[in-house]
């Protein structure tokens, strides 16, 4: 079950490399840019009190350290550091996972949640390997159902209702 | 003397201990759906309580609050996703014990510990609440600091094997705090125009994502045929019962930790979860077996669920003494309590003797409640390992989402979720711990907004954090306890 | 097999419970319930006034309040949610003049308070003073202005955060008397408050909930050094508003029911109806006042009055310190 022991220091190296490259993005660009202050001046005098002291701090941290580990998975060379394995296979699920997910929550809005759930649940449960439709319809109908009723019960918390069938009433 | 005992028996009623009974296991339910907070239960319910008379109402609402502190143990334990913030630092050795088939055994303990916390709390509060009062009184901006200080000395105790990715990943931790609306300025930063972030991200859609979300994609990429059978774990029924013995074991440490947990709790403002750090963080300094910390030990499991359910009863220390919510959910509990004319403040306890002193009566008889509960369902909670995962996983997406849905209703924050979800998700891969991000994350706010208001203060003068003596003392712990860390591990990573 | 079964048996039922679904007639307004959102966030004192209406309007009006939390930014997310729903008067907020009269002048909140929303009902505000332990020197407004003349910038206000409305409050001070405190931000006005009681920072800001400032003052534990109200109030006749004292500011913890602009106005009568006959409930008069204020119900004309006037007051406050709005 264990993955193949490879050597981390590539990885660790490049993610070291990568991790570089966003302090500088984040130093130079994200923090002028994204920190919005709504008037000139702040009446708090000195650098501390500014709303971009702390950030600038901690990307410095990271940059540096961020160099250690890059620098330092250069040093070594052999040790090795367990690495779960990965398989184009592997990712491939993971990533299908997500984007499913993704396509799920903007279809929620849409559709809302007693239409779209079982549907992803039931396409999940086939994707992952149990293809017996006699168990995977019940799961995939009752399961919202039974969320939302309890939910809605107990709390009066009102799931999206779906863009389109907003229109009754 | 006579009308207290005549008050306490007066308030035990057959109505009262049902009510109590159904705060409760609507807390632990609460607490063990992420997504789902306390805060919210306590909020929809309150209503309810108005219309009560106290000595039912009241204890109903306090059920839940300790209902889901132990609660949250549950999600963490079983799908390393904490079920509230507070009970974070159980998915750091809970998990672990859940995937070596003892999640029984380790939800168990949570129970235990969460009970013998809260008992110890309950009586804290009912024996010293305006002396502690006075003495929370004394933290302000430059205590709070020295404490998120200490706080963060956790992180050394929870980042692995390799310190660098640790520190990295504190250090992200910390630039996610970061996003949100600074107090003291007014400026907004990078929220990138998103309106749900302007506050910071969201502790519970954050959490949601780096933890189950992720846990789901790691999930997702093991092969089909082991997905679509039952676990190999699945014959051990969930795991077996925790003995007798191992409990004793840990005595020191849940006691240790119910201080901590009274004591941090007790100071409006900090929240359950910087109180869980600084048990775990002594508890694995305290131990004969630290290495065992964060593979599954019990001692960990038992130092962090003994200090979150303590919190729950010093919360209501200076809400009841002061008027003063100790958090969100003590907010809404005292609006319940002034709702029933019971007003906080020093008069309170002599006032109102029968009905305080038989509200605490109910609020002690909680805690055998909660137990009793808790091992009747506990066994059920625990099979859900034996599920198999094409369904289960399924079922723990849809619940991730609903959960990131419910929490402030609205849809953006499950992208959020789903955002954190991919980002844990690569970290993890990476070898990259998370625990150090998720501390780094949920202190740094109050970090930063008390260092900065200490600093107004004082005029800028930087010594003010060791010229008083309060924080001089956290200052110089934590200190200590990041010198015996770097001491006592050795430096090659 | 049997767990098969009785999945079906589920999965029947869960369908038969989806068609079974609440139909919309055509009967009359309201015929589902009413989504209140609160954009202060749980807790507090809107949260515990929301909960305490939606425990009785029901008897009103036929249908309940369902309060729902959507806080954060401020408002914004609230706000701007109460401003994209539907106005079909089943969705109203009830808000905050922190929210649509102070923080839209402070930057871009996505809405224009003026015309995206209209005010329903009035249940009551609380205005803010500003407090002192007793252990202070300072016991009048006077006081506190002749020592802060003599040391500028180290008397300490705490405030509920930058630009919000404790902020305003110490602006307005520092510019009619001309003098220099120490401000201090908190997050909200509960952790304000608890600074200024544990000697912390010298003053702060309540309403008459906050820590129970009403009873502290009475007994003497707090000093009352000025109320931000237009009069005087009535737990306080003896003391002054800072109208009074020359520095021209007043902030109330206000609640008001409010909609998105576009509800027809006969649903607009139906809800005020239904909210001020629950006003004159003495179940909720008495949940009010355990919760140290009274109803003040107000609608119509006066209210949107009182409701433009309080923007544009705050408006000209911004104004005068030469705020610039950023974005």
């Amino acid at each position: 079950m264990l993955g193949v022991v490879r050597l981390m220091n590539r990885t660790n190296f490049i993610v070291g490399i990568v991790f570089i490259i966003f302090s500088f993005f984040y130093y130079f660009y994200l923090i002028p840019t994204q920190i919005i202050s709504s008037t000139a001046e702040s009446e708090f005098a000195g650098r501390i009190f500014r709303p971009e002291t702390f950030p600038q701090i901690t990307i410095a941290i990271f940059g540096l350290v961020s160099v250690l580990l890059a620098g330092n998975a250069l040093r070594k060379t052999g040790t090795p550091e367990l690495m779960p394995g990965s398989s184009r296979r592997s990712s491939f699920q993971a990533l299908f996972v997500f984007i499913l997910a993704v396509v799920y929550v903007y279809a929620l809005e849409w559709f809302g949640f007693h239409l779209t759930s079982p549907i992803f649940l039931a396409i999940l449960i086939i994707f992952f390997g149990t293809r017996d439709w006699r168990f995977v319809a019940p799961v995939a109908l009752l399961t919202p159902v039974v969320i939302e009723r309890l939910f809605w019960f107990s709390f009066k918390v009102m799931l999206p209702e779906g863009e389109l069938f907003v229109g009754a009433s | 003397m006579e009308q207290v005992f005549e008050a306490i028996w007066q308030a035990i009623t057959l109505q009262a201990l049902i009510m109590v009974s159904i705060g409760v296991f609507a807390g632990i339910t609460v607490g063990a759906i992420p997504g789902l907070t306390s805060v919210m239960a306590i909020a929809v319910l309150v209503p309810f309580s108005f219309f009560m008379a106290p000595i039912n109402g009241i204890p109903f609402l306090l059920g839940i609050h300790k209902g889901a502190l132990f609660g949250g143990s549950i999600p963490s334990v079983l799908i390393n996703t904490p079920g509230t913030a507070a009970a974070a630092a159980t998915s750091f050795d809970g998990y672990p014990l859940a995937q070596k088939g003892e999640a029984k055994s380790a939800i168990q303990m949570a129970l235990y510990a969460s009970t013998l916390g809260d008992t110890f709390s309950d009586i804290v509060l009912i024996v010293a609440a305006f002396p502690l009062a006075a003495v929370a009184l004394l933290f302000g901006p430059t205590e709070f600091f020295a404490l998120m200080v200490m706080g963060l000395t956790i992180i050394s105790a929870v980042t692995g094997s390799s310190v660098l990715k640790g520190l990295l990943s504190m250090l992200l931790g910390i630039l996610v705090g970061l996003i949100g609306q600074d107090i003291i300025s007014g400026a907004e930063r990078f929220t990138f125009g998103i309106g749900n972030i302007m506050d910071g991200v969201g502790t519970v859609p954050m959490l949601i994502g780096l933890f189950a979300v992720s846990e789901v994609l790691v999930q997702s990429e093991k092969k089909l045929s082991v997905l679509s059978n039952p676990p190999e774990t699945a014959h051990l029924k969930g795991g077996r019962s925790l003995e007798l013995k191992e409990l004793v074991n840990v005595k020191w440490t849940i006691m240790r930790s119910s201080l901590i947990g009274t004591a941090v709790g007790a100071i409006p403002g900090t929240g359950a979860a910087i109180a869980t750090f600084i048990s775990y963080a002594l508890a694995k300094r305290g131990s004969k077996n630290p290495e065992e910390f964060g593979k599954g030990s019990y001692e960990g499991v038992a130092a962090a669920e003994a200090s979150n359910s303590a919190v729950a009863g010093a919360d209501l220390i200076p809400t009841l003494a002061f008027g003063i919510p100790g958090s969100a959910s003590a907010a809404i509990l005292m609006g319940a309590f002034m709702a029933q004319g019971l007003r906080p403040g020093p008069g309170l306890f002599q006032e109102h003797a029968a009905t305080m002193y038989g509200i605490f009566t109910l609020l002690l008889l909680g805690n055998p409640i909660m137990l009793l509960q808790g091992k009747l369902l506990t066994p059920l909670f625990a099979r859900i390992v034996t599920i198999r995962q094409s369904i289960l996983v399924p079922i723990i997406l849809l619940f991730c989402v609903v959960g990131g849905f419910i929490y402030q209703n609205s849809i953006e924050d499950v992208k959020v979720a789903l955002v954190f979800g991919l980002f844990g998700y690569a970290l993890r891969k990476l070898n990259f711990p998370l625990a150090p991000l998720v501390i780094a994350y949920i202190l740094t706010a109050s970090a930063e907004e008390s260092m900065k208001q200490a600093l107004v203060l004082s005029d800028g003068n930087f010594f003010v954090f060791l010229t008083r003596p309060i924080s001089a003392f956290f200052i110089f712990l934590s200190v200590a306890l990041l010198g015996l860390a770097v001491w006592k591990r050795p430096w090659a990573d | 097999m049997l767990k098969r079964g009785i999945l079906w048996v589920g999965a029947m039922a869960a369908v038969v419970v989806l068609v079974a679904a609440p139909q919309a007639g055509a009967a009359e307004y309201p015929i589902k319930p009413i989504k209140v959102i609160l954009a202060t966030g749980a807790g507090g004192s809107h949260d515990m006034h929301c909960r305490a209406v939606a425990s009785v309007i029901h008897e009103y009006l036929g249908q309940p309040f369902l309060c729902t939390v959507r806080g954060g930014g401020g408002g914004k997310i609230g706000m701007t949610a109460l401003k994209r729903s539907k106005p079909d008067g089943y969705t109203i907020a009830l808000g905050s003049n922190s929210h649509f009269g102070i923080a839209p002048h402070a930057r871009n909140m996505g809405f224009d308070p003026k015309t995206d929303f209209v005010p329903i009902f009035q249940v009551n505000g609380s205005p803010f003073m500003l407090v002192t332990k007793s252990t202070t020197p300072w016991k009048t407004f006077k006081d506190l202005i002749d020592d802060a003349k003599k040391r500028p910038g180290k008397i300490s206000i705490s405030s509920n955060g930058a630009w919000g409305s404790s902020h305003l409050g110490i602006i307005q001070i520092m510019r009619a008397a001309n003098v220099k405190f120490k401000h201090v931000p908190f997050r909200g006005g509960g952790k304000a408050w608890q600074a200024m009681y544990g000697g912390h920072t010298d003053l702060g800001w309540a309403n008459v909930t906050t820590g129970g400032t009403l009873g502290r003052v009475k007994s003497g534990d707090l000093t009352l050094i000025a109320t931000a109200s237009q009069k005087r109030m009535p737990e306080f006749p003896n003391y002054p508003t800072f109208y009074e004292l020359g520095v021209n500011y007043e902030y109330k913890s206000w609640r008001v029911f409010m909609g998105p602009k576009g509800i027809p106005q006969d649903r607009i009568a139906i809800l005020q109806a239904a909210l001020h006959k629950a006003s004159k409930s003495k179940s909720l008069k008495k949940l009010i006042k355990q919760f140290g204020e009274k109803l003040s119900p107000l609608s119509g004309p006066k209210l949107k009055e009182a409701y433009l006037g309080q923007i544009d007051f705050y408006g000209k406050v911004f104004k005068d310190m030469n705020f610039k709005k950023k974005k």
